[in-house]
């Protein structure tokens, strides 16, 4: 999943404005930041991303975040939110691709990157329910605004772009 | 310069676009909202 991971952090600022939006966007997208350092270090990600996207490293990744988060705002409730978005990575990710779950143990997943229209559907669908959620946090004089708005067409696009860049690029794609 | 490098430097412009993106969005939108409140006060 790419955009659909920022709706779901829109829609996790809705439940506690204490924390920041961007760390939320991070958070959502915080494994795949993994592989990006993985990649740029030159380490082995694992058989299907299993040392940046199996269980145990994101459930490493939910604990440290929410200590960061806790650091930062003093706010437990706000603190597990954003655990819970960090693990939530892997459920998206599971309609999407192929996703390792621990070592020696089965590889799942619904991968509609091979279906891109619907992959397009389902992400979008996400961003929608997740955006309509962060509007709701909005005050009531910009919830129609032309920003607001831009918000949710701008993820939308930029999911429409990638899916179409990654279906023109499917057999070949590797992320390092 | 070495291929991991361009890959991975390819993944994180693709990953922080939508971030910035988003973010550039929600601050205009507050911008927007403040001024809304503003001009409500001198109306007043």
């Amino acid at each position: 999943m790419y955009a659909g991971h920022l709706g779901f952090g829109l829609g996790a600022y809705s439940f506690r404005k204490s924390v920041p939006l961007w760390l939320l966007l991070i958070a959502a997208q915080l494994p795949d930041w993994l592989d990006a350092g993985y990649c740029i270090a030159d380490i082995d990600r694992g058989p299907y991303g299993l040392y940046t996207h199996g269980f145990t490293p994101i459930a490493i990744a939910a604990v440290v975040t929410a200590l960061f988060t806790y650091a930062l705002i003093r706010d437990a409730k706000g603190a597990l939110i954003v655990a819970l978005v960090v693990a939530s990575h892997w459920g998206l990710d599971y309609f999407t691709g192929i996703k390792p779950t621990w070592p020696g143990g089965p590889v799942v997943g619904m991968n509609l990157y091979a279906r891109p229209i619907v992959d397009v559907v389902m992400e979008s669908a996400t961003i929608l329910v997740g955006w309509l959620l962060y509007r709701r946090t909005l005050p009531k004089s910009v919830r129609n605004h032309g920003w607001t708005y831009a918000t949710l067409f701008a993820l939308c696009a930029l999911q429409v772009l990638a899916g179409a860049a990654f279906a023109l690029s499917l057999g070949g794609h590797t992320k390092c | 310069m070495p291929i991991h490098l361009l890959k991975g430097a390819e993944l994180g412009v693709a990953l922080l676009a939508p971030v910035v993106i988003t973010l550039f969005f929600h601050w205009r939108t507050l911008v927007a909202a403040r001024r809304d409140t503003q001009g409500q006060e001198q109306v007043r």
